[in-house]
């Protein structure tokens, strides 16, 4: 009997040390061999598999920088921080990148100076409003203040608030742009961080119309071009536009004689 | 003589007697990774390949320690032993060798470990007495008849996907009363061969 259990006892030992010996050996002999890059570059990465660079997720990303398919400055949630880091791991020198952008929203139309000519009960996604009926306000360029934007953006930095517009919290905005991507009316536009100057409206309708519907639209009266002698401000048929690679030196005497109020400056 | 007698067996393994739906084992797989068709053919690849060597090396464990020892007690024991160091190994050679192939087996292949159609082949290989050659075709044929199986249960639930379905059946309940079915269906096949 106790040597029944004792060879028992040997038989199963021997078996699971030659087993694991064997597995041993095996798993040094057949190490595959992950680059080190990858998982280091994935873990500088912020994380947020926001998809802006145009990869599937952070670690994707990660892949096709370590095997040199991607460049890598295309993190812009990460920004020039994230950007100094792979370079250190790549060995690839780091230029001083511009500052990510920032999201803008270009709409003035909230719930007091837009018109809203109908009741609208249905899908509560701006995308399903702007593809069936234009939804209840009355402009149909301006913001629809469903939240496409809110749900698109990974880091909690745009909201529709009560007055009905989406707000950017600029120091989390990353500038990725995917609230941007989402707007079906495309209203939002990534704009360089130290831009002084917007035109919130992007209505291209005639004065009287766009007078109509909104009390804060862009009439078209050009005042503001010609102001800055159609450099920083250009008009695009009957709407201002800012062209943002131009520097703005003026002070808010163009945002003061809006006679609209719609364009915005920040000191 | 002989090899008809290997045919018989890989035939009763994979149909008659099929290790899913007449001997009601390795279920949980059956279940779990019959949702999509890709995932049940890899699923099915992977046991048959694994039941296949197991059947082979547990042929020659039980014949040269456990029978040799007169240990045969420890049979259960021993089986799981092996089936996992051999399924650790393999999942180590086909990551070396082939990873186009362990990226599609993905998860797949570490869960073989506790696949218990696995150990029940190898305890009936024992029991039945099967010499190498019949062992290693019962083997294959269990892992062929897993695979019928997974094929069979994931081209039914892929289409119950898209079909009207009572809120109380849907999902689970749904894809137990289709293995029921199959699994009666799968009954006719035992008057095939006259014992």
């Amino acid at each position: 009997m106790v040597s029944l259990i004792i060879i028992s006892t040997i038989s199963i030992g021997i078996l699971g040390i030659l087993f694991g010996a064997l597995l041993g050996y095996a798993g040094n002999k057949l190490k595959v061999e992950v680059d080190p890059k990858v998982q280091q570059i994935e873990e500088s990465l912020p994380g947020a598999n926001c998809g802006a660079c145009g990869y599937p997720g952070c670690s994707g990303y990660a892949k096709a920088v370590a095997e040199g398919k991607a460049p890598i400055t295309l993190c812009s949630p990460g920004g020039p921080e994230t950007e100094k880091v792979i370079a250190e791991i790549m060995g690839v020198e780091h230029e001083e990148g511009a500052t990510p952008p920032v999201a803008h929203v270009k709409c003035s139309g909230d719930n007091k100076t837009v018109k809203t000519n109908a009741n609208y009960k249905g899908v509560l996604t701006c995308n399903a409003v702007h593809y069936t009926t234009q939804g209840d306000k009355a402009c149909v360029y301006g913001c629809l203040g469903y939240g496409d934007c809110e749900e698109a953006c990974p880091f909690d930095a745009i909201f529709v608030l009560e007055d009905g517009l989406p707000h950017v919290i600029e120091d989390k905005c990353t500038g990725c742009g995917l609230c941007a991507e989402a707007c079906p009316r495309d209203i939002i536009e990534m704009v360089p961080r130290n831009a002084k100057i917007f035109v919130n409206c992007v209505s291209y309708d005639f004065g009287p119309d766009v007078s109509k519907v909104c009390k804060k639209g862009c009439i078209g009266c050009s005042l503001c071009a010609r102001m800055t002698n159609n450099v920083v401000i250009k008009m695009e048929d009957k709407l201002a536009v800012v062209d943002f690679n131009e520097p703005y030196e003026g002070d808010s005497s163009v945002a003061d004689k809006c006679p609209t109020k719609v364009i915005e400056f920040r000191g | 003589m002989e090899l008809s007698r290997i045919f018989i067996i890989i035939i009763s393994a994979s149909l008659i007697n099929n290790f899913v739906l007449s001997r009601f084992l390795g279920l949980c797989p059956f279940i779990g990774v019959s949702k999509k068709m890709d995932s049940a053919i890899g699923m099915g690849m992977a046991v048959t390949f694994v039941l296949t060597l197991a059947s082979i090396i547990i042929y020659l464990v039980n014949k040269y320690v456990l029978l040799a020892l007169h240990v045969e007690f420890l049979r259960t024991v021993t089986f799981i032993l092996v089936i996992a160091a051999l399924v650790q190994l393999v999942e180590m050679f086909i990551q070396k060798f082939s990873p186009i192939l362990y990226e599609a087996l993905g998860i797949y292949l570490p869960l073989i470990t506790t696949n218990c159609a696995v150990l029940g082949a190898t305890l009936i290989n024992v029991s039945e007495k099967y010499n190498l050659l019949e062992s290693t075709a019962h083997g294959f044929g269990a892992g062929v008849g897993f695979t019928i199986a997974l094929i069979l249960m994931s081209s039914i639930r892929e289409k119950l996907e898209n079909s009207k379905i009572p809120e109380s059946f849907k999902g689970a309940p749904t894809a137990f009363l289709a293995a029921g079915i199959i699994s009666l269906i799968f009954l006719c096949f035992k008057g095939i061969i006259a014992e």
